[in-house]
């Protein structure tokens, strides 16, 4: 990260250790600061706003219980908040396609649409939004596709490639060449 | 360099697309290679900002409340219990003591009952805690018992197949005319090394005779000895039967006319014979 947003960086990690340790006050930082972008992921991940909130509680339970487990030297704050996110919103997903018995649901594959309204809430998020739109914005359509069906939805590789009536390996690829470019652009400014 | 098929698995890592018997495996392979897991730190950084591409959309206020609720009486509430002592010294010595001694048990009973009113406090929140842990537990059970069901239906059905694909069901001809009207049927599982046999209309097998069952399986040069068979009624018999030996493949079953108790090598004449 560049100058910019390290201290940012640097006071989550912070403030998940506090929490780690039991801190109220750092706990209500901490939601302040990912809430925004954590139930706005839930809300797209489960299209359901009650369920947004439960996957929110699930996931700041998680983060007040196991806060501990979190690793400074191996992502930001956030990125670990996100993909604990992710699992539980992909968990409830997982459920209701199984009680549902059926997988043939329409996705909206329009999956990043310009968006000025961001809901990143720090200078760090916001850096990175940043980023992550100049990148979206070079990576091919059919890339972009496959790497939000892989993100934002419960769904395998082998049912993305069927939602797509493409070859695994295909898929396989646009997800690997799509994150990989992103990846460059996210480790820019490192 | 990391070739493409790492580069994939350390993606479907990030992505939770691994079985957890796959995760493991690679994170072993992680711990000896720090380039794969600067990749997977740098894919994971990556695609959780991908979370940021999202509208906002802010959660109520009422949830916020909610959740920090979550984290209340984890900390250690100090109540203060400080206390004023008061002397009433216009009283007689008597009045003076009996005052003394109320105003001790009052001031027992009230820090007791504040630090009953803190340790409550922190019972209930970790009650809560513990109830949000069960639900959370109860959903993640709910998702689990899905999937287990759906597989033990799997597993029953292959199970079936497998068991139907392994029982060998094979009837015995009459090799004598005094035998043409009886019938008999053996069923054997291959797996489970032993079978049942059905006889019906079989004639007593003399004085001091027996029928006993033997398995032909090519592996042995004689037939493999299954046990002397109870003596039929007219509405038939079911026995099970077990080999002395394993049995490799069972080709053929017969029945022979043994003298009372079976022998260990047939030796009377054969009166059944199935393939």
């Amino acid at each position: 990260m560049n100058p910019k947003s390290e201290p940012d960086r640097l006071l989550e990690a912070q403030l998940l250790t506090r929490v780690a340790q039991g801190e109220e006050p750092a706990f209500a930082e901490l939601y302040d600061r990912f809430s925004t972008g954590l139930y706005s992921m839930a809300l797209r991940m489960v299209n359901d706003a009650a369920e947004a909130e439960d996957v929110l509680q699930e996931t700041f339970s998680h983060i007040w219980r196991k806060a501990a487990t979190y690793d400074a030297t191996r992502s930001s704050a956030f990125t670990w908040a996100v993909m604990i996110l992710r699992h539980k919103a992909i968990d409830r997903l997982r459920v209701r396609q199984r009680l549902q018995r059926t997988t043939d649901k329409a996705i909206d594959l329009n999956f990043f649409a310009s968006v000025d309204d961001t809901s990143a809430s720090t200078p760090l998020q916001h850096e990175l939004h940043a980023r992550v739109r100049a990148a979206l914005a070079l990576i091919p359509e059919d890339q972009k596709q496959a790497i939000g069906l892989a993100f934002f939805t419960e769904l395998t590789h082998e049912e993305i490639a069927a939602q797509l009536k493409q070859p695994l390996g295909t898929v396989k690829a646009r997800i690997r060449r799509g994150l990989l470019r992103l990846r460059e652009f996210v480790k820019e400014g490192a | 360099m990391i070739d493409e098929p790492k580069q994939d698995l350390a993606l479907a890592y990030v992505l939770g697309e691994l079985s957890p018997a796959q995760a493991r495996g690679f994170e072993q392979e992680m711990r000896a290679d720090a380039a794969l897991t600067q990749l997977v730190d740098d894919l994971r950084d990556s695609t959780a900002a991908l979370a940021l591409t999202v509208p906002k959309v802010q959660p109520s206020a009422q949830l916020r409340a909610k959740i920090l609720t979550l984290a209340q009486g984890k900390t250690g509430a100090s109540a203060d219990t400080a206390t004023k002592v008061v002397r009433w010294g216009w009283l007689t010595p008597a009045l003076g003591a009996l005052a003394a001694c109320l105003a001790l048990a009052f001031l027992y009973t009230f820090q007791e009952n504040q630090q009953a009113n803190t340790e409550l406090a922190q019972e209930k929140s970790a009650a809560e805690n513990l109830a949000q842990q069960r639900d959370e537990l109860s959903r993640q059970l709910a998702a689990l018992k899905v999937t287990t069901d759906g597989q033990l239906q799997q597993i029953a059905e292959l199970q079936k197949q497998g068991s139907l694909a392994l029982m060998k069901i094979t009837t015995l001809s009459a090799q004598i005319d005094t035998y043409q009207k009886a019938g008999v049927v053996v069923v054997w599982d291959d797996q489970k090394q032993q079978g049942v046999i059905k006889m019906v209309n079989l004639p007593k097998p003399g004085a001091g005779k027996d029928y006993q069952l033997w398995i032909i399986d090519p592996r042995y040069q004689n037939p493999v000895n299954a046990g002397v068979l109870p003596i039929a009624d007219e509405t038939g018999t079911l026995d099970a039967f077990k080999p002395d030996q394993p049995v490799t493949s069972a080709t053929a079953f017969a029945i022979s006319v043994e003298k009372t108790g079976g022998v260990p090598k047939a030796e009377g004449p054969i009166v059944f014979v199935g393939k």
